[in-house]
Formats: structure tokens, sequence, C-alpha cells
């Protein structure tokens, strides 16, 4: 399939819409049951709930997982936060009830990367579906305690977002900043790219944040050519286009690697645009924070994103 | 400045990273020293530097497309001689990438998507040297063209399989960029559509063993090229580092084996060449199978001392040259009149009255001890006695009692100047070219290079700038570490702990004729300290101490081991080789991982 659209929608929108498959991912997290909360079960006719094979017996995730089983019926699919494997199973496993034209929604608040990658790669590679539409949920998080230090454990490309990585191009590195200054930049010091760039998300939850990503990343920003671009974290579609206009620039001349680390309505897309510009790199670092931050509360603010496939 | 020399747009005192520098700005910067010819030779050899000690370049250099266009007589005539034609190829961070993501692999699928990667990688490097190697050797252009298309028409249909022709070296290499990303786009279906298979279609001839398609590559280059027999090729593979235990172990097993005419020189940080073992019965042995090269600590970027046949150190060269190829920016600007003698590190006259600052120095922060040995040596009726003063005790305690006593009368709003001057810039670079490019960076940012002076009176930036400069560098390379993969926040408390214990040692207690910058392990020493001791020499954060007494070049746990010069000027040392203390006294907290 060949991504045709990707535009901004609203709640309402969502909340209307029916749907063949609806993806939730259960976890410590409050607002892990903010979006499913507001859809009515009976315009799903097939919802997949996935649940962390980490940190299933926290208080916080029982709770969330009890409000599933309630809402959906469902037990979670548990499945480990760095494995796709049952994703895709599920899936495939579903391929056959659905007609030619396929609606998917993701809640991906809480979801780890990999999972919304394989979703995403998943759609890709289908020969059965003429269109297939999926609409993303993000519920904005408020930070009461701030984050505790993120330390990295490894750095990978995404499944199925390689791109032309053995290429001996030039190589140009597309930041996208969060909150782990120091992690970025020792990314950045293992990438040692010819020319970077850097996104942050402005206007962000709170300005606040903006100023705490901007102080955060300094040092590497000393290291960006020309501005760091300041793109909104309730429009997909506009950081989208924008850094697809980006790639554009740089990609005849230099190998490109994204590293989102930021907000994940940023982090999609990038994603989205590594589908577009199928020889970009989108790479992932994974870690762990040092504790657990389980004071992540849902504020009111959604990020709802259209994302349209035709084959 | 010399006219003819032609100068790059960009300033290349703003690229301290030899990756990122064109073939055309290393070629002009770069400064051979014995270490890099040692690699134009036909055996295998292990390249080990800490991060930013120059691997990078050096494995470069070797490449044909590079070192063709050094000026230097000696690479000049290797390449005239056809004896060694070298290629480059990296598993940097994006390439280890792709195979790190496959978690669902068993051990052997890993290990043919390894060979599959490495094998189009360096068919890939062998075009870049092919074009370089046609450039050298075919003067006349039409016969060159014609040579290209004979040779990639061949290659083509061999690593194609026969499926595509190419015309070109460009066709070629764009063929095989694509060949390597639908390779990665057809595991990525398989694993989505629920086949996980590896019998793959995509680029099947690089399903082979491993540096097989390059070889024959080689082969049919060098018959075309009419190379004899005695033409070693040289495969430099960069970053090593960034590959797990299993991938060396292939990649020694190409080294135990027999090499045809195909040697390797591999890049790593040191500790970080993690295994011996082969996939054959037998591991490999060191000095008769490969060589280790070490690359940290060369004396020559330590001092100001001419190098062989050279008119100036190396220091200045790399300055020079990069001042060269800037342009005329930094014209008449030299290390020396940039940045001036050092308080610290600089002999100077001892001054013996009995007021002098010296003297008084030596009275309120030297040890009792010392300062018996001082009197003792003043009273004596010799002639020699001054002279027999400076050795003994002059030349090791003048620069720590300076120290001392400029961080005892610092106030807040004063401006430090102690850390300053071309020895100490050159010190608190650990021979690290990367630091050093860095430091010469952040110097000449601060020179207005439009209000100078014509005659450029020494030093052109001021002492306390230099100062400042020095002490956010050190700030920086202290900040830098701690969230390396794995077990940045230990290493980072690790050092911290220790550089704590020097700056006390040296700032609280009595000056003794030294100050303790190393630290000691033993046999008994656990394996946890010795795990981040290794992981620190690899970022160059520690050095093994080498002497006479300790000639080891890559000791295995027991040992003497000094804090970089680098953290100098943030743990207000002296960036000096001091004494050492046994890591076990030094109180180290609990850290959390182990390596």
């Amino acid at each position: 399939m060949r991504l045709v659209n990707v535009v901004d929608i609203t709640e309402e929108e969502v909340v209307k819409n029916e749907y063949n498959v609806a993806i939730f991912c259960s976890g410590f997290e409050r607002r892990a049951i903010s979006l499913a909360k507001r859809l009515d079960p009976q315009k799903i006719s097939h919802p997949l709930i996935f649940g962390f094979i980490e940190g299933k017996n926290e208080i916080n995730r029982i709770e969330n997982d009890e409000f599933y089983k309630l809402k959906f019926g469902l037990s979670p699919i548990l499945e480990s936060k760095k494995s796709d494997k049952s994703i895709y199973h599920q899936l495939n496993s579903l391929t056959s009830k659905f007609n030619r034209k396929l609606t998917l929604f993701v809640d991906y608040s809480s979801m780890p990367r990999i999972w919304y990658t394989a979703i995403l790669n998943w759609i890709m590679y289908q020969n059965e579906f003429k269109t297939v539409t999926i609409d993303f949920g993000y519920s904005l998080a408020e930070y009461q305690n701030g984050l505790s230090l993120f330390t990295v454990d490894d750095i990978m490309s995404l499944p199925g977002f390689e791109g032309g990585s053995i290429s001996q191009m030039d190589n140009t590195a597309i930041f996208g900043l969060g909150f782990d200054g120091s992690a970025a930049l020792s990314v950045f010091d293992k990438l040692e790219p010819d020319t970077t760039l850097a996104f942050y998300a402005k206007p962000g939850k709170h300005v606040d944040y903006e100023e705490k990503t901007l102080a955060e990343n300094s040092e590497l920003i000393d290291n960006v050519h020309g501005r760091t671009i300041a793109l909104p974290i309730t429009s997909v579609e506009t950081t989208f286009r924008y850094l697809g206009e980006l790639v554009s620039v740089y990609k005849n001349n230099s190998h490109i690697t994204f590293v989102p680390m930021g907000p994940k309505p940023h982090v999609l897309a990038s994603l989205l645009v590594g589908l577009r510009f199928r020889m970009v790199t989108c790479l992932y670092v994974s870690g762990e924070r040092q504790k657990n931050d389980k004071k992540i509360n849902p504020s009111e603010l959604l990020t709802t994103t259209r994302v349209t496939f035709e084959s | 400045m010399d006219d003819n020399i032609i100068p790059f747009e960009r300033d290349l005192f703003e690229v301290d990273n030899a990756r990122n520098l064109t073939t055309g700005e290393l070629v002009r910067t770069f400064v051979p020293t014995d270490n890099f010819w040692r690699l134009i030779s036909s055996k295998n050899q292990i390249i080990l530097g800490s991060r930013g000690s120059g691997k990078t370049a050096l494995a470069k250099m070797v490449s044909h497309s590079h070192l063709s266009r050094l000026d230097s007589d000696y690479a000049k005539k290797v390449i005239s001689g056809q004896k060694f034609i070298g290629l480059y190829v990296s598993t940097k961070t994006e390439w280890v990438g792709a195979l790190k993501n496959k978690g669902w692999q068993s051990e052997e699928e890993r290990e043919r998507f390894f060979q599959w990667k490495m094998n189009i990688s360096t068919c890939l490097s062998l075009l870049v040297t092919l074009k370089s190697c046609l450039k050298s050797f075919i003067g006349d252009l039409e016969k060159r063209v014609r040579t290209e298309r004979q040779i990639i028409v061949e290659l083509s249909k061999l690593w194609s399989h026969n499926e595509k022709t190419c015309h070109s070296i460009k066709e070629l290499e764009e063929y095989l960029d694509r060949t390597g990303f639908e390779k990665n786009i057809e595991i990525a279906r398989r694993r989505a559509l629920g086949d996980e298979s590896l019998n793959s279609i995509v680029g099947i001839v690089f399903d082979t063993g491993l540096f097989q398609p390059l070889r024959i590559g080689i082969k049919l280059i060098s018959e075309s090229l009419g190379l004899t027999e005695e033409c070693a090729w040289l495969l430099a593979v960069d970053e090593t580092e960034n590959l797990d235990e299993m991938y060396h172990r292939i990649l020694n097993s190409e080294m135990r084996a027999d090499p045809g005419n195909l040697f390797f020189k591999i890049t790593t940080m040191p500790y970080c060449h993690y295994t011996l073992n082969t996939n054959m019965a037998v591991p490999l042995e060191v000095n008769h199978d490969f060589e280790y090269v070490y690359i940290d600590q060369d004396d020559n970027l330590f001092s100001l001392k001419k190098i062989k046949n050279h008119p100036r150190s190396l220091v200045e060269t790399i300055f020079r040259k990069r001042v060269q190829a800037s342009g005329r920016r930094y014209e008449g600007i030299t290390v020396q009149n940039l940045l001036g003698q050092s308080k610290l590190l600089d002999s100077q006259e001892w001054d013996f009255s009995i007021d002098s600052k010296d003297m008084k120095l030596l009275e309120t922060y030297a040890s009792e001890v010392v300062k018996k040995k001082a009197s003792e040596i003043l009273q004596r009726s010799n002639a020699d006695k001054h002279k027999e003063f400076k050795n003994q005790i002059g030349r090791k305690v003048r620069g720590i009692l300076t120290l001392r006593d400029a961080i005892s009368n610092h106030r807040g709003n004063q401006n430090l100047d102690i850390y300053s001057g071309v020895s100490m810039a050159i010190a608190c670079a650990d021979a690290n070219p990367r630091r050093l490019i860095r430091l010469y960076n952040k110097f000449l940012k601060k020179v207005r290079i439009d209000k100078l002076d014509q005659s450029l009176k020494t030093p052109i930036l001021p002492p306390h700038v230099q100062n400042d400069i020095l002490i956010s560098f050190s700030q920086d390379v202290f900040n830098r570490f701690q969230n390396e993969e794995g077990l940045g926040p230990d290493l980072h408390r690790f050092i911290q702990t220790i550089g704590e214990y020097m700056k006390k040692s040296l700032h609280e207690n009595p000056i003794a004729y030294e100050q303790i910058s190393s630290i000691r392990l033993t046999e008994s020493s656990s394996e946890l300290y010795w795990g981040l001791v290794k992981r620190a020499i690899g970022l160059g954060i520690l050095y093994h101490n080498v002497n006479m007494e300790n000639p080891n070049l890559m000791p295995e746990k027991e040992g003497t081991f000094r804090l970089a010069y680098a953290l100098a000027p943030y743990f207000k040392l002296l960036p000096r080789k001091g004494d050492s203390r046994r890591l076990e006294s030094i109180v180290i907290p609990k850290t959390k991982k182990l390596l």
C-alpha cells in the first residue's frame, strides 16, 4: 500500500466514526484509558487491547486492565514493550474478517513505538485492501513531577524503517527533541552526522515545556545547522508536511536519519515521513527511566490524526 | 600564507571529526605518523584507540581514494607501485541499527544477515576504490572510460546473478544501494505477514561466504588493470566497537584464514575487541594472525618538540594545516602566539629569596616532609644546591603550589587565569586529535579577527579567557558520557567520586611531592570496577599509565590508570601524571548496574 494522506481531525470525528479494529494499550499511566473512555464499544467491531508484560502487577495497571475488561469484555494480550510479535499475529488473524476498506483506530498515548511501528508496517504490506484508514489518537500528558533521568540502553533502527543504511553518502540527522537532552546528546555523539537538524514541540502543552526542551538540549542545539524548528504538538499534519519538505531538500545529497526523541505525535509524524520517503532511516533509542514516573496524568488536550493508505 | 594553497570554503576548525570531513579536507589536514605508515602493510591489524583518537582518519586514509591524494613522497611511491590498494567501510550506528532490530532471528539467521550486509557494503566500497584506481593508473580519459565500462559490465552481472547489467560505477552503486534497501523491505514484509523465513531472493549473490563477492570483484579488477599478484588489498573496517561479540568472531575467522591478498585493518576502542575466538576450532593468535596497533597517548601529540624530519611539532602542524585550509581568516596566528606560556606547566626559575612568592607558597602549603627536605638542601654549602633543589623539589611542586594558591584565593567575581597556555591546552587534549581541534576551535572563536593587533602580541587570547574555555571544555567532557549506552550513570558517579577524592587530596591536605591523579587496580579488584575502568578507557576518561616499569599497553585489570587530563580543569587538578591510590581505598558508592 502507499501512504496517500495525513490530516488532523477532531475528537468528534473519532467518537462518531465506526471502526473495524480499535487498538489500545494498557499500562500504568492514567492516560492509558483516557481515549477509550470516550469511545462507544458498539462502534468497534474488533477491539484489541495489548498490555505490557512488564509492570503488569502495578496498581494503576491493574485498574486500567479492569477498565478494559469492563468496557470491552477483554483482558489485555500481554506483550513485551520490546517485541511486536503479537501485534502482527493478532492483525493477521483478523485479515479475512474485513472487506476491502479497512478502518482502524489506534490510541498510541501509552504505546511503545515498536508497536505502532508494527501497525504501520502491517498496513504497508497488505495486498487485501483497497483502502486503509487509520485514526491515531494521543492524549497529551501532564507531568506532575517531571521525568526521571533516561538511561540509554541501545540504539537501533525501527523495524521496517532501516532506510538506505548501507549508503556511503554524507549523513543528515534530524533530531526530534524532548526532555532527555543528555540522551539525545549521547546519540548525537554516536552518530557523528555531517549535518544536524532539530525540531521541538511549540506550541507544546505548556510554555514551560517548550523552555525546558530548549534548555535540556542546549548543547545539541549548538551543533544544529540553521535554526531549531518549532512544530506544534497537536498537529501531526503540519509536522508531517514540514518534515517532508525538509527531507526533500536534503535527500539527494545526503542519507537522512530521523532520531525522534520528543513527544509521540512528532514520533508518528517522523515515521509517516519514513513511509513517504523509504530511504530514510528512523532510529529508536531504547532505555529506561531511573524510576517509573507514575504521576503522568491525562490532560483534556488530544491530538487526533487520520492517515489514509491506498493500494 | 602560501598563495598557491586554495583554501576550503568552510572553517575546518569547526569540524573536529574525520567522519565529517570531505576527502579533500581530510587529506589536506592529515598529518601522517609512524602509526599510520604501519597500516600500509600486508598484515592484519586491529587499531585500538579511544573515542576521538583518530581511528577513522587513519582508516579512511588507508583507502586508495584518500592515500592517492596525500602529499607525501612515500604515499606517491605506494600508489604508483601498485603494491597496496585500500578500501574503507564503516559499521557505524545506522549500519548496525539494522542488525539489532531483528530480535526474532536465530543466531544462524543473524550471522547470515550480517554476512549479507557486510558483503554488499564492501562491494560498494570497492567501487569507490575502483574509481580512484582508474584515475591513478589510466591517464588517457577515453581508455579510462572504456576500462570502467568493461569492468562494471562484468561486475554487475556477477553481483546481480546476471539480472542486471550496469555500464558505469555510478549505475552499479545505485543498484547496490537499492538492493540493500530492498532487502530490508523484504525482511519487514515477511515479518509483517507472518513469514519469517530468510530464504530471500534479493541480492542472492551476497548470501554467500563473507567477503566472497568482494574477492571476486578484486580478482576481476586486478586482471583488468594488470595488477600483479604482489598487490595487497587492505580492507579498513571502522567502528567495530558497535558490533556484538558474535560478529567479531566472524571477522576473526577471516583473519585466521589464509588471507590470499586481502588484509584487514579493523578499528575499535580499547577493550572492545571482544573476543579472540573464531568459528574454527582455533582462536586468533596475537602477533601471529594479527597485531594490535595502539594509537592513544602518542607522545608526539603531548609535546611541542619537532617531529622527525619535520620543521615543527605535530600539534603545531595540525593547527597550521587547518589554518591554511581555512583561508586567510587566521593568517599569522600560531598556537604559540594565540595561547602563550603556561603558569602551571612551563618551567620558570625558582626565586630563592626568603620573602619570594615561591618560598611563601612552599611554607604555606607544602607538607612537613617536603619543607624539611627543602630546608635540608638549601642549608648545604655546595654550589649545586639550587640545582638540586630545582630537580628534587622545585620542578615537582611548583605547579601544584601555584594551582593550590590560585584556587584558595579565588573569589567569586575574580577572573581565574590559571588554566592557560599552549602546554596546558595540549595537555588537556590528552593527545586526542578531536579534543585538540575542538579546543583550537573554541579558542579561535573568541579571537576578534577583525581587531587583531598587527604585531600579534602574545598571547592573543587573554589567559582568563583561555581559563574559562578550558574549564567549560572540561565540564563538557565530564558531562558528556553520563548517558553512554548501558552504564553511563554508573560511570559518571564512578569518575565523580574519583575526581572529587583527588581534588580534595590536592586542595585540603598539605602538598607532598605529587598530586594523586591515578587509581590502581589489582587482581582482586572487582569485576564491576574493572568493567567501568575499561569503559572509561574506551571513552578517553581514564588512560593506563604506560612507562618503563609498566610497558603493557593493554593491561588486564591489574594496573595503574590516570584520570584524563581533559578532566583536570573540572576537578582543579594539574594535568600531569602523579601518584596513585588503590581504587578500593577511595570510597565508591554502590553502583546498581553490572557490565
